[in-house]
């Protein structure tokens, strides 16, 4: 351990002033990291064992159960949506055509310069009042859920889409084409596929963030998790058993996903890194 | 067809990009079998010239043909057109996603519609050819630089090419590996391509050479033979280029 730092040329401890040497740091930097981890250790333990009602769990475990599979539904059908749409959003943002590119760039500038929130409601609230007698306003809670993310995680995705487009060299084009093949084949057979290893990581934040946003759902009374642990406290004025059943809920979903975005990075490794 | 025409005409060819006047009313032909070498100093179009042959570049006035068919005309069907072009960059640019022997076949699947196995095959074949068999199977990450640059010769080669493009193929290489695509490319003229070569590599030009083309600020400045161009050149400007070269 005390000499896996090999980097540090050995006589920087005798040059250093004797308090701020590399190895001072170093002691000081795995001290302090080591009271604050067992400080939280202690915490959650804390709290899981005196402040979590074990017997409360099994009255709410099944509206939490209902709660998740309904995000898990959201969550899904959002990602499919969002990421399918956010392509083309990145493809029109890249097109040589003005209009395109144009109504690509508003596009993203408006569902990412306005909050999540603010696009719920206008869905939500505003949509309907537009075409009355359209929308069942007791149904259409889910629905807007749909497209509101997908709508917002469009942008973001496209965003990652075009940096990746934009980061694949323009001699993948130019070798491309001049082997014979037209724009589009190129974009498919060449640009896209590096394009999209190299979004991969920002696409998969961004999805993660999905997740996350289904708690804002809360507002429109979508009985999703967050809605749950309302429900509970007011109850019972108990907040630590919901919140981690809040938080264990989450996890299981946005660990696995971060878990998925690295094995498809280490699925397109082609060869090792060298660029 | 008929012989006529050259094989790659540049007729009165003019290009600028924006303001600058970069090619300047440029003549050249290629014959059918020839291996034309373009030398100048850096800024002097060479590239560019060679870029415009299959229309990486668009040019603003004359024509350029192939078989006398013309590549500039904005109607040509230049993704039928630049199958007859082989292209070779400075910077290898193979499909990184791709592995050698994928890189290869991609093209000849794609646009000509040949099957898996056949393209499969003449790949290997032409791996062979370049050295590099064994090979097939790596991505371009796990090649050197001489070995990526003769994979991007094969996969020029895939397509049946009638002409080849070499855009200062030797340029981005390690010393040690120039002499390993330079073999490839004599071998290649030695059985008859017709080649269009932008290289510093005035060894080359003059054993593999059968015309020198000098360029200077945009215009062609003295064609001839190698040796008569290395020896004797006729102009100013030949003379001041060779006497740079050490």
């Amino acid at each position: 351990m005390a000499d896996s730092y090999s980097g540090a040329p050995a006589e920087a401890n005798a040059t250093a002033d004797g308090f701020f040497d590399d190895q001072t740091l170093k002691y000081l930097g795995v001290g302090l990291s080591s009271l604050f981890a067992l400080g939280v250790v202690l915490l959650v333990l804390y709290i899981l064992s005196v402040q979590v009602d074990y017997g409360l769990i099994p009255t709410i475990l099944p509206q939490f159960i209902r709660a998740y599979g309904l995000v898990l539904g959201i969550v899904v059908t959002g990602s499919v949506l969002s990421v399918t749409s956010g392509i083309f959003v990145g493809l029109a943002r890249v097109s040589k055509t003005r209009i395109t590119s144009g109504i690509s760039a508003a596009y993203v500038q408006f569902f990412r310069g306005t909050p999540l929130l603010f696009q719920i409601f206008v869905v939500y609230f505003g949509v309907p009042t537009l075409w009355p007698g359209t929308f069942p306003i007791s149904n259409w809670g889910l629905p807007t859920a749909i497209i509101s993310l997908t709508l917002n995680h469009a942008a973001y995705v496209g965003e990652a889409v075009r940096g990746g487009i934009g980061a694949v060299p323009d001699g993948q084009m130019e070798a491309a084409r001049s082997l014979g093949m037209g724009y589009v084949q190129a974009m498919r057979e060449v640009v896209i596929p590096q394009a999209w290893r190299n979004a991969l990581a920002a696409v998969g934040n961004d999805q993660i963030i999905l997740v996350k946003d289904t708690s804002l759902l809360t507002v429109i009374a979508i009985p999703e998790l967050i809605q749950q642990f309302r429900d509970v406290n007011s109850a019972t004025f108990d907040p630590w058993t919901p919140l981690v059943l809040v938080a264990i809920a989450y996890l299981s979903i946005t660990i696995p996903m971060g878990r998925l975005v690295e094995y498809l990075e280490a699925r397109s490794d082609w060869g090792g890194e060298s660029q | 067809m008929s012989d006529a025409h050259a094989l790659l005409e540049f007729d009165h060819v003019d290009k600028y990009f924006g303001e600058t006047h970069v090619l300047k009313e440029v003549s050249l032909d290629i014959e059918d079998g020839e291996v034309c070498v373009v030398v100048g100093p850096s800024g002097s179009g060479k590239s560019t010239l060679l870029r415009c042959a299959n229309r990486l570049e668009e040019i603003q006035a004359g024509e350029i043909r192939l078989d006398g068919r013309s590549i500039s005309d904005p109607d040509a069907d230049i993704n039928r057109l630049r199958q007859r072009i082989g292209m070779v960059f400075q910077s290898f640019n193979l499909f990184p996603h791709k592995t050698a022997l994928e890189n290869i076949t991609l093209a000849p699947r794609k646009v000509r519609g040949i099957d898996e196995k056949t393209a499969r095959t003449r790949a290997e074949e032409l791996l062979e050819d370049v050295g590099l068999l064994e090979q097939g199977a790596s991505y371009p990450n796990q090649l050197s630089g001489g070995q990526q640059q003769r994979v991007a010769i094969a996969r020029a080669l895939a397509m049946d090419p009638k002409v080849m493009l070499f855009d200062e193929v030797t340029s981005a290489l390690d010393p040690e590996l120039v002499g390993e695509v330079l073999e490839v490319m004599r071998r290649l003229a030695d059985d008859g391509m017709t080649m269009m070569v932008v290289t510093h590599e005035m060894g080359f030009a003059r054993e593999v050479g059968d015309r020198i083309v000098l360029m200077d600020e945009g215009r062609v400045v003295e064609t001839g033979e190698p040796k008569s161009f290395f020896e004797n050149p006729r102009t100013d400007r030949g003379e001041q280029f060779l006497s740079k070269l050490l």
